[in-house]
């Protein structure tokens, strides 16, 4: 990933707010996809509570020329569809900021309910453009994100085009009715002269095209890459849109996806996928995932390669059902009974998401573990501009899967045969003299059951094998920023994106800090890891949980820890500039 | 042709002298002789229990998975490779306790799988706890008192749930058993046996003589397997008389059928690789 340089990047923030059901989600998407075919960069949040209709809402859009990996605190623009967002939201208006809102939908002594309105008041009557338009209520947010685009002058065929990719595919007149109800809130603002016009962002020309997805579309964008054609889930945020991206790819991509009674079905049935030679995966949250735990040692004993994919919400239990956290880390690294060898990783961006499920898969097969991915609610439904996978050289390796010929020349196949490597060549049921049975207990090389303690230490001491050369693999936590800094932050998984524009932003003020990255925990690397950690004066850990879950995986591994810690737990992901400021307090 | 000599694996069965799992044995390695399966064209999946052990006395392959899971397992393994023959073998704990909602769930998706459950109304291998079949006032180690809970039936709940094959078999007429299976095997869809299958070690009760004493065979009765009220009817039947053989029977599409992406064959068998860009191309 390319950094943005040391330059101010300036960064727009744009919020839409309102109840669940007055389309803030298609809005926000609106308004980072036209920002995104201006060539800009852009990054998003979106809150949201577990309800389908009221609550609160929001949608957050951070677009910038330069590249902009977290979401900012203040924004510049704010569009209330409803009185709460106006409210709620108003300190986070910067001077200068602007608050667009429905003139009618709204008390009449607006200022009076705002006092800490530190920008401009906008008031656009929303309801009555819509009216005239005799267009659906639900329409408001569509000339709201018109009026937006008209007080920071922003180029209306971005916005045009953005309407009509999202609504043409379903219907012609549905992208015309938006566009025209786009195009009377962007010619309120402009024609009538009651607000300020300002040129806040300006596109970018000859900008690449970038993608515009969440980390879930990049991990099911890499599982499919890798082959994946079966795919079990049980719905549960943050995972559900994995589940609802296979479905609706089902028949073009000739994959059989499942919603399955639970999720011990869900993954079993992958496990029973993957088991008869195909590619399978099964994600969820950690609910879900704590009722697939005594799969994934299944798995392991059956040599069964397996991928999860763990999207972590805040806990324990049903916790904050639609936030932020990362608060599994040491449940997946330990998840069900027994010593097994396993795989854990966790991306940081779309990325990583997309390249690391794809070795995933690879790493599942070749080694016969299971393999887990941890995002959290923030990646996985964060949007970001991403540039097309570059999809040179990946190969798919299915490590010992035997052939047909392969076993017929082995007279007397060993499923789990006592190899160098711990890893046993691998038939499929159906082919021809392979047959064994895939045993849970533990077994002889036969895979019949097994209970002497020579033959059980000698098969756990095979399996464990599997590490010396699955370890070099592994990649070590990368370091970004100035080489030799004063003070480096050391974090996992999705923290990677506010700690990267936090750090930058320190740079710009002068301060000497780098960021150390982790995405694989386990097994740990920690070769690579010691000589970056090596190379550090003063660390920062940065972590969304109450435990700081990584430092007590660097004690465990490396004798280690942080010199000072940095978390957050309240189900938001960090602001950049809370977080600069924390990081700051922490060198000071 | 397979004989069912041949399809004795190596490895002794390690159940009690005496225990009706070995008639059951014998019964399957008959069945798929007779079906004529090819041992490697066949998997056996089995949960955790006594009965469970079975796929590891039969040459063909298998798996012995985790407890309560082996109906999602063949499920998706007869999905990925639909040319394999997949027997599933449950016990009465495995497929009626801890298993009950896969084993709904299967039967309403009527996977073509032969399902056989090995009930003997008891936990065996966990040293004689009380089962979800055991009948009302059943004395064991965790109801001394006698089992306050109703028996689940597991042939009714099949019914209800849309079952294709519904049957029932004795360990104690294995010759009866393997035509059943046979039939089992040959049938589009899910196809449930229920197998009264006396533990000699812990259950008293329900043993050979028991049993022998209430099964009859519904073939002699005139007992139509396509009228589902007169199979809800006989499922229900529970007590001085107990009937064995099909209960109901009636061809639906099966779930694999409904998969458009087996139209191309095996899953397994299909190339690995796709074509992600079209769906790259959507995002931008």
């Amino acid at each position: 990933m390319a950094l943005a340089d040391e330059e101010g990047s300036e960064v727009l923030s744009v919020m839409i707010g309102g109840q669940a059901g007055y389309g803030i989600m298609t809005s926000g998407e609106l308004i980072a996809r036209s920002f995104s075919r201006g060539g800009l960069h852009v990054h998003t949040d979106v809150e949201y509570p577990s309800l389908i209709r009221g609550g609160h809402n929001t949608y957050q859009i951070c677009a910038s020329a330069k590249e902009v990996s977290g979401i900012r605190e203040k924004v510049d623009v704010l569009i209330a569809l409803d009185d709460r967002t106006l409210r709620e939201h108003t300190t986070e208006v910067k001077e200068g900021g602007q608050a667009l809102f429905d003139l009618y939908a709204t008390p009449i002594d607006v200022k009076k309910s705002i006092p800490d309105l530190k920008g401009e008041v906008v008031p656009v009557p929303l309801s009555d453009i819509v009216k005239e338009k005799k267009g659906d209520t639900v329409m408001r947010n569509t000339v709201a994100i018109g009026a937006c685009m008209g007080i920071i002058d922003y180029d209306f065929s971005y916005l045009e085009s953005a309407i009509r990719s999202t609504f043409g595919k379903k219907d012609e007149s549905v992208a015309n009715a938006n566009v025209d109800a786009a195009r009377a809130g962007y010619d309120f603002v402009i024609d009538k002269g009651k607000c300020s016009v300002r040129k806040r962002i300006s596109p970018v020309p000859g900008a690449p095209r970038r993608m515009v997805l969440t980390g879930n579309d990049s991990v099911a964008l890499g599982a499919l890459k890798a082959g994946l054609r079966w795919y079990s889930a049980y719905p549960m945020t943050p995972a559900s849109s994995i589940l609802h991206f296979m479905a609706a790819n089902e028949k073009s991509m000739g994959l059989v996806v499942r919603q399955t009674e639970d999720e011990i079905a869900a993954a079993c049935m992958a496990i029973g996928a993957s088991h008869a030679g195909v590619r399978s995966m099964a994600a969820t949250s950690g609910g879900g995932f704590c009722l697939m735990t005594e799969s994934v040692g299944l798995a392991a004993m059956t040599e069964t390669p397996m991928v999860y994919v763990l999207s972590q919400r805040p806990g324990p239990s049903t916790g904050l059902a639609t936030r932020h956290e990362q608060g599994d880390l040491q449940f997946a690294l330990d998840a069900s009974q027994g010593d097994f060898v396993r795989v854990v990783l966790a991306p940081g961006d779309n990325n990583e998401a997309f390249y690391h499920t794809f070795k995933a898969f690879n790493l599942a097969e070749k080694y016969q573990v299971p393999v887990i991915i941890i995002s959290d609610r923030y990646l996985s439904e964060s949007l970001t501009s991403t540039l097309p996978f570059d999809l040179e050289g990946m190969v798919i390796d299915r490590g010992k899967l035997m052939t047909e010929e392969e076993l017929a020349a082995t007279p007397d196949y060993l499923r789990y045969e006592d190899t160098d490597d711990g890893v046993s060549p691998r038939a499929l049921p159906g082919m021809k003299g392979g047959m064994y049975t895939a045993n849970g207990d533990d077994h002889y090389e036969s895979g019949e059951t097994n209970e002497d303690p020579v033959v059980r230490t000698k098969l756990m001491d095979k399996r464990f094998r599997k590490l010396a050369r699955l370890i070099d693999e592994i990649p070590g936590p990368k370091m970004y920023g100035p080489p030799d800094a004063d003070a480096t932050i050391v974090t996992w998984g999705s923290c990677k994106g506010p700690c990267m524009d936090a750090m930058l932003s320190l740079n710009r003020k002068g301060l000497s800090v780098n960021l150390l990255h982790f995405v694989y925990l386990k097994p740990f690397p920690r070769r690579p890891a010691l000589e970056q950690l090596k190379k550090t004066r003063f660390t920062i850990g940065v972590e969304c949980n109450r435990t700081s879950q990584l430092d007590r995986l660097l004690r465990e591994e490396l004798k280690f820890s942080v010199d000072k810690k940095i978390r957050k737990f309240d189900g938001r992901p960090y602001f950049v500039e809370p977080l600069a400021a924390r990081v700051e307090e922490a060198m000071a | 042709m397979t004989t069912p000599e041949e399809l004795r694996a190596t490895t002794i069965p390690d159940w009690c002298p005496g225990c009706g799992d070995h008639s059951i044995l014998m019964s399957v390695k008959g069945a798929i002789a007779d079906a004529g399966l090819e041992p490697h064209k066949t998997l056996i999946v089995s949960g955790i229990g006594c009965s469970s052990k079975l796929p590891h006395y039969v040459k063909t392959y298998g798996f012995h998975g985790i407890h309560g899971r082996p109906l999602p397992i063949a499920t998706a393994i007869k999905l990925s490779n639909h040319e394999l023959n997949v027997i599933v073998i449950s016990g009465d704990g495995d497929c009626y306790g801890i298993g009950m909602s896969h084993f709904i769930h299967a039967v309403r998706r009527n996977v073509n799988l032969t399902l056989i459950v090995h009930d003997n109304q008891i936990y065996g291998l966990t040293t004689g706890q009380t089962s979800p079949t055991s009948d009302l006032g059943f004395k064991t180690k965790t109801t001394p008192f006698g089992a306050v809970e109703d028996a689940v039936r597991p042939l009714s709940l099949a019914l209800a749930a849309g079952g294709t094959f519904v049957s029932r078999g004795f360990a104690g007429n294995p010759k009866h058993l393997r035509g059943l299976i046979v039939e089992g095997i040959r049938h589009k869809g899910l196809a449930l046996i229920d197998v009264m299958q006396p533990c000699v070690t812990f259950n008293r009760v329900n043993t050979f003589e028991w049993y022998r004493q209430r099964a009859y065979d519904l073939a002699q009765t005139g007992h139509d397997p396509t009228d589902w009220m007169a199979a809800v009817e006989k499922a229900r039947e529970w007590g001085d008389k107990i009937p064995i053989g099909i209960i109901y029977r009636q061809e639906r599409t099966t779930y694999e059928e409904l998969m458009p992406a087996l139209q191309a064959g095996p899953l397994a068998k299909q190339p690995l690789e796709g074509d992600i860009r079209p769906l790259m191309e959507r995002f931008i």
